[in-house]
């Protein structure tokens, strides 16, 4: 059988091209034939995804659209005669939060829910990558959700330690780390407010790392507050490579999270992998995510967040458990206990593997 | 202290064996509270933290410039030509890499003053907000100590 896959922008280091990768490696496994169409293909990303202006209707026999954003291709799949139609939901972010921020990217979002609920009558049967995710689904009026978690790719193991990054960043000062775009929704704001508390009143031989690009607008107001409050060591890092992604991981002490809006949250199964602590605040799908590891935090008071961190970095007995724990966690989502479930879904959308 | 909204005032939750949730949630509330930190310093947080009229005309240009005040090399060098187009994009790369030595050092200096040159702009947009609301709190002082 013919499956093709879709993702609005095909890019590096984003988890629903990272998603659409691996799901396509195991469709293959699986006896698929499959391949990726994109409306924007990152330059170097990859040699074998196609732009969706290639894509032939009348030669496949089954799409799945990644859908988390607004593309034509969610409008186009509507007309498409006689194949089999899918969406794998990784959930869109609510557009209130680009407001005074990014007016383009608000009324994507916006547009973005706008096409999930015209999808809803023309898909035979939609995926989620999470629970929350699915819950929303259901509740827009989709008939048919099956679950498709996303599993942990090791791939990033595999990456070389940028040593320049480790000579600069592994001195013996706490770093705690934040890997996701900087805009208001992952609230790298509320960070600052406990990374500001933790440096003053416990230890000020800590840092903060925050790793991704951002909005312009946002970015430009959190280096205003860093100003503001004479805040050092805070580093904004901005697109990074894999090699140091892997680095600011095996560099950090602490992964801390404010985020109010996950649809799954990789970075947390990143963290399980290499040993940090996870502490995050319990939003969306972050509590399904984590299960019964890590820590959640139930309010965003960064006073209780800095003392619960200083009790992490100074009690080894509670470090270890958590992050034993969290270990546990992450063998739930290695490929081989997910593939079932994904074969399983596949059956119950009429595609038998 | 922080509101405690939730049931049996717990901030936070965590499976770990042996350890007494409800204990060491109460016993960290207890501990944080201990620390002085009030809510005056909590104030200092919010996004806008620059705030007023200039500050307000000034976001979309100081985003730019914090944007786009780190120059690099490393930009996609791309050509649309259809039959040329690699060569030229091979080209192209060869001259950067030829000219590397001579513009990385002028780009990071130029790097480095941008990043002052913005630290001095939201300084300055700082102490000019500040001021503006001093002279607004003495002006509405002066007429309320005017009037009979």
């Amino acid at each position: 059988m013919k499956f093709a896959q879709f993702v609005s922008s095909y890019t590096t280091g984003d988890a629903v091209s990272n998603s659409a990768r691996n799901l396509g490696e195991v469709l293959s496994a699986l006896g698929f034939e499959t391949r990726i169409f994109a409306d924007h293909v990152h330059p170097g990303a990859a040699k074998d995804v196609y732009l969706t202006a290639k894509f032939n209707p009348h030669q496949w026999d089954a799409v799945l659209y990644h859908f988390a954003f607004a593309s034509p291709i969610a409008e186009e799949m509507t007309m498409w005669p006689d194949l089999k139609r899918y969406i794998l939901y990784h959930n869109v972010t609510p557009s209130h939060y680009f407001r005074g921020y990014d007016e383009h990217s608000r009324e994507a979002c916006k547009n973005a829910r706008e096409q999930l609920y015209l999808l809803k009558d023309h898909i035979d049967c939609a995926f989620a990558v999470s629970n929350y995710n699915a819950a929303e689904l259901k509740a827009i009026g989709y008939k048919q959700v099956e679950l498709m978690p996303i599993w942990f790719d090791s791939k990033l193991n595999e990456a070389q330690t940028d040593e320049r990054l480790q000579h600069r960043f592994d001195d013996g000062f706490v770093n705690f780390l934040f890997v996701g775009r900087l805009t208001p929704h992952k609230s790298q704001h509320d960070l600052l407010k406990v990374f500001y508390l933790y440096k003053t009143y416990y230890n000020p031989n800590s840092r903060l790392l925050l790793v991704g690009s951002g909005q312009e607008k946002y970015v430009s107001e959190l280096r205003s507050m860093i100003l503001q409050l004479k805040l050092k060591d805070v580093h904004i890092t901005g697109h990074v490579t894999d090699s140091q992604l892997a680095t600011y991981y095996r560099c950090a002490n602490v992964f801390l999270s404010m985020s109010e809006h996950e649809g799954f949250c990789v970075p947390l199964l990143e963290s399980m992998n290499f040993g940090l602590p996870i502490v995050a605040y319990d939003a969306a799908a972050i509590g399904e995510t984590l299960g019964t590891s890590g820590v959640k935090l139930k309010t965003k008071d960064p006073r209780l967040a800095a003392e619960l961190l200083h009790e992490i970095l100074t009690d080894p007995v509670l470090k270890t458990a958590l992050i034993q724990k969290q270990y546990e966690r992450l063998q739930q989502f290695q490929l081989e206990p997910i593939k079932q479930k994904i074969i399983d879904s596949l059956g119950k959308a009429g595609l038998p593997a | 202290m922080p509101q405690q909204s939730h049931e049996q005032g717990l901030f936070f939750e965590a499976d770990v064996a042996g350890v007494d949730l409800v204990k060491l949630n109460q016993q960290l509330i207890k501990r944080a509270e201990g620390r002085g930190i009030d809510d005056e310093v909590l104030e200092l947080f919010s996004l806008g933290t620059i705030k007023g009229r200039h500050a307000a005309k000034l976001s979309d240009p100081l985003a730019i410039l914090t944007h786009q005040s780190t120059l690099s090399l490393s930009f996609p060098i791309r050509s649309h030509r259809r039959t040329i187009g690699p060569v030229l994009v091979v080209g192209k790369k060869v001259v950067r890499n030829l000219l590397r030595w001579l513009l990385s050092p002028i780009l990071t200096q130029q790097s480095k003053w941008n990043h002052a040159a913005y630290e001095v702009h939201v300084h300055s947009l700082l102490v000019l907000e500040e001021l503006e609301r001093r002279v607004q709190e003495l002006e509405s002082q002066l007429e309320s100590e005017r009037r009979p």
